[in-house]
């Protein structure tokens, strides 16, 4: 009769129904003995009457019985099919989830409305035919980042909800939608196994948000960062997309895409894809050049493409590319940052109909001039002899006058004292990046502390080895633990030398991915490395998790350069010197230049934080200075104020409190403003794909999974696939039924009380 | 017909210690009404003169008679006492049931040793039978204190038991009862009606003058019960479990049928039917003997 119930654990509640017979039952234990003398009349009367009362009684029993079993039956909610017997009693009660597409491609123009609007009317459309007085439920989904559900309910409240939304410019995360779905249909199957939610997605088609179904994941997708909500995906496991749609198969629910998206398969569209710096800048007047990448997604070439940059809201000189269909083109710009610090972008394109790729905004930090600290272990006044003359020449290149190529940035502040300056007041060893101890014999044990505690807030300490560091067993003593807590990153074993007619060592091998020493991976530049001569230079054993950036090529394949992290910071050993007598690297200028640069560069970079981020990400800003009345003001003018107190880290900058996905909705440039400094600029931008319009074919799609399948527009389905079955609900007619018993019973109570009542 | 209730009441009865003085009580009760014993041993109408005899009552001396002719002389009336009253009791196991502190059979017992009382204080003679299907005991009719005080002997030893059989009583009895008078059946009158009415009508062929006394107990007469009970039958008739509720109707259908019969029926024999209760007072019952008295001792007769 019923093909199930809702609640089928209640259906037990039945057998309540027996109730009333065991007290009936019991009833007639309960009969109290009376000895009567006028029995006849007693036997006549009983007689007469024994049917009639017996089938009174019975009427009762079976009104009593049947109001407990039709209200156990109610609560246990039975269905049956539409073509049932009792299909013509069942309410046919319809739980739907629709899902609407809010990702920045749905905001694609066609005619007068966008792809969003087009679904928004849909939806309304589709909501309007809901019966909320039936039973009737509905559920908005709203697809993004992070997918939104908006409450499960009465359809006229997801109906209210509907002109409330807007699209965003977020890319579209398919798998945890899917996941808040079958969330929703394995509630509603409730142990039965089987869920009868209607689920229709209102999207574009786009074949991106689909590319998650296919085949396993890969190491590669595995890595792509995920929501809070959403479960870790491992490389070899089929994608999460699949997992959560087998499991809607399981439940007999089927996904119904219904394509709002523009006619064209390859829609025309052209995007900014990136906009990168092509150099390191670093301090004042630097020049800085950034490349604008832009693609072309249609199917015809786009020429003369004009391309606008503004730096700090100063417009570039505007360039054009030529794009060629499904294809990418770069533009090249240049600008001087005249001062340090974050350089707000914005690469804009003429308008197209996807307008949210049209523009990008990008932040660039440009570093403040690399503070170094160079203590000179054996000053002189005759370049050669100096332990740091080349050096300081290296760190601090000529200015000439007006003229390309001697408008020189000055990357680095190099301040040169002598090793007891370490121990003057004066000096704040905070003041700088990186500090180099060149040939410096011997440190007090102030010194000591106070460069330990620097390097061990961030700073870089770099050993160079020198004439006058003569006591390796001294400086072991003072600067090098087994254990890791001394400065030294290995044990200074012994000096080798050479003469200079004689063998000379050179680099054997070196790092080659290293940022200090990359430069000379081009095989190029690779002999400057390689084929310098080094006539002295110091054994050393590194300690364990030291590592070696390059070696030398004598029989023990010595350390040239040893890198260790020390807490915050970093400690270098150079077993060499920067003195010719050492090596010729100090008067190999193609050599030396480059090797400090990229070495001293790397060595006394800070991590800036992040300054971009995809839309309705969390974004953390760190500041150099303290942060005075924060205020955040978004792209389109509307703000609020950080008034969560900054946290001050351990290298002396302040971390701000992170700014919630609810923050960074919108694409574009945002500002935080701070009280007696400069607006400090932060960038949310697109997720590239979101410009590749490409739609998937129906073929392909429905061939995707079996739980999916293409709807029309009008929200039938295509080809032979007919709509889930309609589960229809007897629980108001057994209500009333159970109703119409209870009213009974009372009426007959009643009326065989009154016929029975003692008049007096 | 006014009387005296607290003499009559029964549950002051009931506190009596002795049937004497349920008796002496009913009767006194009854007489302080508006009831006078119409004659005082005697006929009411003159008749002749006659020698006073020693033992004579002195009342009963026609002074006017003497004055003149100095001789005693007493005066004998038309009918002298000596109406005969027989007394038959039910004793059969029914008339046990009680819902009050008493039973039918303690209230038909006050009322006859009442009436004994009054019938032998008036010089009739009083007869007593106690039956149940057959004759239990028996005082022949006589007068006298010695046969009041026997015959309330008897009432106290008698028990109420065994079954029913009113009609084969009578039908017995009414031969053997020698002195024709008032014969006054006391029962619950839980027999088949015709049987009972046979019975009668061979008490009325045989000259006498049945009064008949149905003694209900009010529980029997209302069915007021609510519980669910299982009625055991006095007699041995029998058990059922019942709704009293369920059958109340029909039950006081069948009791008002057969009640309605028996009365059909005495009506029919011209005999009188007091149906009483045990809660209602004695008058009742003993007005219906001296209205009777009255009747026969002015001629009426039946």
């Amino acid at each position: 009769m019923f093909e199930g119930f809702v609640n089928p654990g209640l259906v037990i509640g039945t057998s309540l129904a027996a109730v009333p017979l065991l007290i009936h039952l019991l009833n007639r234990q309960r009969h109290r003995p009376l000895a009567w003398g006028a029995m006849r009349f007693v036997m006549a009367a009983y007689r007469k009457t024994r049917r009639r009362v017996q089938l009174e009684n019975l009427l009762l029993l079976l009104l009593r019985m049947g109001v407990v079993a039709l209200l156990a039956l109610c609560v246990a909610r039975p269905f049956v099919g539409s073509d049932g017997a009792l299909g013509p009693l069942t309410e046919a009660r319809q739980d739907v989830v629709l899902v609407v597409d809010a990702s920045a491609s749905m905001g694609y123009r066609e005619d007068v409305e966008t792809v969003f609007e087009r679904s928004l009317r849909r939806a309304t459309a589709f909501l309007e035919k809901l019966d909320g007085p039936r039973g009737d439920r509905a559920q908005l989904i709203v697809m993004g980042s992070t997918p939104r559900a908006l409450g499960w309910g009465d359809p006229s409240k997801a109906l209210a909800l509907v002109p409330t939304l807007s699209p965003s410019a977020e890319r579209a995360d398919l798998a945890a939608t899917l996941g808040k779905v079958l969330a929703i249909c394995e509630e509603d199957a409730s142990g039965t196994g089987s869920s009868h939610v209607q689920v229709r997605i209102l999207c574009d088609l786009q074949a991106d948000l689909f590319a998650s179904l296919r085949g396993t994941l890969s190491a590669e997708d595995s890595g792509i960062q995920l929501g809070e909500e959403q479960e870790a995906e491992s490389p070899g496991t089929e994608p999460l997309a699949r997992q959560h749609l087998n499991k809607l198969q399981e439940l007999g629910v089927r996904v119904l895409i219904e394509d709002h998206g523009p006619a064209p398969t390859n829609p025309a569209n052209i995007s900014i894809q990136s906009v990168r710096t092509l150099n390191q800048p670093i301090g004042e007047k630097s020049r800085v050049q950034v490349v604008v990448q832009v693609a072309n997604h249609g199917t015809s070439p786009r020429p003369a493409e004009r391309i606008a940059l503004s730096v700090n809201g100063n417009k570039l000189p505007v360039a054009q590319v030529d794009l060629p269909p499904q294809g990418r083109a770069e533009a090249l710009f240049s600008f001087q940052a005249e001062t340090p610090g974050a350089q707000a972008l914005l690469a804009q394109l003429e308008g197209d109909r996807l307008s949210a790729d049209d523009s990008r905004a990008a932040v660039i930090v440009v570093p403040p001039a690399i503070s170094v600290l160079v203590v000179n272990g054996a000053p002189s006044t005759d370049l050669e002899k100096d332990e740091v003359g080349y050096l300081l020449m290296a760190l601090e290149p000529l200015r000439g006058g007006d003229g390309p190529g001697n408008t020189l940035s000055a990357p680095f502040a190099a301040h040169e004292i002598d090793p007891a300056d370490l121990l003057a007041s004066s000096l704040d060893l905070r003041d700088y990046d990186v500090i180099i101890l060149a040939g410096v014999s011997s440190l007090p044990e102030v010194a000591v502390q106070g460069l330990t505690e620097r390097v061990a807030s961030g700073a870089s300490l770099i050993f160079a080895m020198g004439s006058r560091l003569a006591d390796l067993e001294g400086t072991n003593a003072r600067l090098f633990r087994a254990d890791g807590s001394g400065l030294l990153p290995a044990e200074l074993v012994q000096k080798r030398s050479t003469s200079r007619r004689g063998r000379y060592w050179r680099v054997a091998d070196f790092e080659e991915t290293h940022p200090a020493l990359r430069f000379f991976a081009e095989e190029r530049w690779m002999p400057l490395l390689t084929e310098v001569p080094i006539y002295s230079f110091v054994e050393a054993r590194p300690l364990e998790d030291a590592k070696v950036l390059a070696s030398l090529d004598d029989e023990g394949q010595s350390p040239l350069l040893i890198e260790r992290a020390f807490d915050q910071g970093r400690v270098y050993l150079w077993t060499t010197s920067f003195q010719r007598e050492w090596t010729d690297i100090a008067v190999s200028p193609n050599t030396l230049v480059p090797l400090v640069h990229e070495w001293i560069v790397h060595a006394g970079g800070r991590n800036e934080g992040p300054r971009e981020a995809r839309p309705a990400e969390s974004l953390g800003l760190i500041l150099r200075n303290f942060p005075r009345s924060p205020q955040l003001v978004r792209p389109d003018g509307t703000g609020r104020p950080l008034a969560e107190e900054p946290v001050q880290q351990a290298d002396g900058r302040w971390r701000l409190a992170t700014l919630a996905p609810s923050d960074t909705a919108l694409p574009g440039l945002y500002k935080v403003q701070l009280e007696g400094a400069s607006a400090e600029p932060l960038a949310i931008a697109l997720d590239p794909r979101e410009s590749e319009l490409e739609r998937i074919s129906p073929a392909a799609l429905n061939g995707l999974h079996p739980a999916l399948a293409l709807a029309e527009a009008n929200g039938e389905t295509t080809g032979d696939t007919p709509l889930a079955p309609r589960r229809g609900e007897l629980w108001r007619w057994l209500a009333l039924a159970a109703l119409t018993f209870l009213v009974a019973e009372s009426i007959w109570s009643a009326r065989l009380g009154r016929r029975r009542r003692i008049t007096a | 017909m006014a009387s005296n209730f607290a003499g009559l009441d029964p549950a002051i009865l009931d506190r009596l210690s002795s049937l004497s003085l349920v008796a002496r009580k009913v009767v006194e009760g009854t007489l302080a009404g508006t009831h006078r014993s119409p004659h005082r041993g005697s006929s009411v109408e003159f008749a002749q003169h006659r020698a006073y005899a020693p033992g004579d009552e002195v009342r009963r001396i026609d002074w006017k008679v003497y004055a003149r002719s100095e001789r005693l002389v007493v005066k004998e009336y038309v009918e002298e006492t000596n109406l005969a009253c027989n007394l038959l009791l039910d004793a059969s196991e029914s008339m046990a049931f009680s819902s009050l502190n008493w039973s039918k059979f303690d209230y038909a017992r006050w009322a006859v040793a009442a009436l004994s009382h009054l019938v032998i204080g008036a010089r009739d003679t009083a007869g007593l039978v106690v039956f149940d299907a057959g004759h239990r005991s028996k005082v022949p009719p006589g007068n006298g204190t010695a046969q009041e005080v026997a015959i309330l002997k008897t009432l106290e030893d008698s028990t109420p038991g065994g079954p029913t059989a009113i009609g084969e009583v009578l039908h017995t009895l009414a031969p053997r009862l020698r002195r024709r008078g008032i014969t006054m059946i006391f029962s619950d009158f839980f027999d088949e009606v015709q049987t009972i009415l046979e019975g009668v009508r061979r008490l009325v062929h045989q000259g006498h003058e049945p009064i008949l006394v149905q003694v209900l107990d009010p529980l029997e007469k209302s069915f007021e019960l609510d519980a669910l009970l299982k009625l055991e039958g006095l007699e041995g008739a029998g058990s059922v479990k019942i709704d009293p509720k369920a059958i109340r109707e029909a039950y006081l259908e069948e009791l008002e049928a057969h009640n309605q019969e028996l009365a059909r029926g005495a009506r029919a024999l011209s005999v009188d039917l007091i149906s009483t209760t045990t809660d209602k007072p004695l008058d009742a019952v003993l007005s219906a003997y001296l209205t009777r008295r009255s009747a026969r001792a002015r001629g009426g007769g039946r």
